[in-house]
């Protein structure tokens, strides 16, 4: 197996997300953090993004889907999505759910839905990146990490 | 003192450690060098630890904490790294200490715990401010309490207020002598746990909130390096048995 071909695609993949505002410098804490002691903490907090992102952007589908709309409920939906977004450094996302907060201070539905649809996509696109890039770090092995330059 | 920008002067015939270690020598002028953030792929710059790295955009707070600790020492020869603040003095302060991190949100749960754990402290984390009480009704063992201000069911405040509560009436009876005040060895004359705020939003109501509920202070959240020293070292001082 060409673990270094993997770790350079891996690297690659990795300032992709930076480079195109996927990820902000808050991911970099992330990666500060794990340790010897935690030597899995990124993909973990991440794992844990995903799943609790999805429950609550369930929890919005349904709250846009009543008929009653309830604005502050949404907003606070999405100061917790926007909370969590913040703590991983999903940048895209982020701002995202800021123009989506924006909305329902103006009580714009038809902006809610547009919003919400574009952090749809964002989370899509993200979850499918970063799962490949866990994958490659998985496959190149454990002994390099991801801040290791790539001179 | 003598700050300059990693990227603007590129050195090519020695190397930033080398050029450093000219500067360690000699008390004075302290060099700095701003960094950009983006470029901490390149690991090795980062942890060279001859090198007094601030990250850029330069901010005040940064700029005055750096200069005092490269100034005036501190017992550690860690490098000033934004954020970090150098791992020793974070390291020295939380080492060791017992800290409730309460929030309901469990990404920024994991973080928070994950950063404190990081310098050392043991974390014990909570998903509520009904959690909360539990952990903290005197007595406990817990040097400190980060607190989520915005959660459903029972927010910050209200729970602070409430601990604060717990606190009064025992340190009511510790006045009356009715109770012990030595709890694992230690006499606490008076029970009050630092318990800072974390909050997404800071904003003036927020803090004046902070305060009239009994909080001692409050953080971003995510933790910012400095920021989190800052509060921190309000209520521990650094051990400084840890080099």
């Amino acid at each position: 197996m060409d673990y270094v071909h993997l770790r350079r695609q891996a690297a690659s993949l990795r300032k992709g997300l930076f480079d195109q505002g996927y990820l902000d410098e808050q991911f970099y804490q992330l990666e500060d953090l794990q340790d010897d002691a935690s030597p899995n903490f990124v993909e973990e907090v991440v794992t844990l993004f995903f799943r609790d992102s999805a429950r609550l952007m369930a929890n919005i589908d349904q709250a846009l889907d009543k008929c009653v709309k309830d604005f502050n409920k949404l907003d606070v939906y999405m100061q917790q999505l926007k909370g969590s977004c913040t703590s991983i450094g999903a940048s895209r996302m982020k701002t995202e759910c800021t123009a989506f907060r924006e909305c329902c201070r103006d009580e714009n539905i038809e902006g809610c839905m547009r919003s919400f649809q574009k952090i749809k996509r964002e989370h899509s696109v993200l979850r499918q990146k970063l799962e490949s890039y866990f994958q490659l770090l998985r496959q190149a092995g454990p002994v390099e990490c991801a801040t290791r330059p790539n001179k | 003192m003598v700050l300059i920008d990693k990227e603007t002067w590129s050195l090519e015939a020695i190397t930033w450690s080398n050029f450093a270690s000219m500067f360690t020598n000699s008390k004075i002028p302290k060099l700095f060098i701003l960094a950009n953030p983006a470029l901490k792929n390149n690991s090795q710059f980062f942890q060279d630890v001859n090198l007094n790295i601030i990250l850029k955009p330069l901010r005040a707070s940064m700029l005055q904490v750096s200069l005092q600790r490269a100034l005036f020492g501190g017992g550690d020869k860690g490098n000033c790294r934004n954020g970090v603040v150098g791992n020793l003095s974070l390291g020295s302060l939380l080492q060791g200490k017992r800290i409730l991190v309460v929030d309901d949100n469990s990404v920024n749960l994991r973080v928070a715990a994950g950063a404190l754990k990081k310098y050392g402290a043991e974390v014990t984390c909570a998903d509520s401010g009904k959690r909360a009480i539990e952990f903290l009704k005197p007595p406990h063992s817990f040097d400190a309490c980060f607190m989520d201000i915005q959660m459903p069911e029972m927010d910050g405040f209200e729970a602070t207020r409430r601990i604060r509560g717990m606190e009064a009436a025992l340190n009511d009876r510790i006045k009356r002598d009715e109770v012990c005040r030595e709890i694992n060895g230690k006499v606490i004359q008076s029970w009050h746990i630092p318990i800072l705020a974390m909050t997404a939003d800071v904003i003036q109501a927020t803090h004046e909130e902070c305060l009239k509920s009994g909080m001692d202070g409050y953080v971003s959240k995510p933790f910012e390096g400095e920021q989190l020293y800052r509060e921190v070292a309000r209520f521990f001082k650094p051990n400084t048995k840890l080099s």
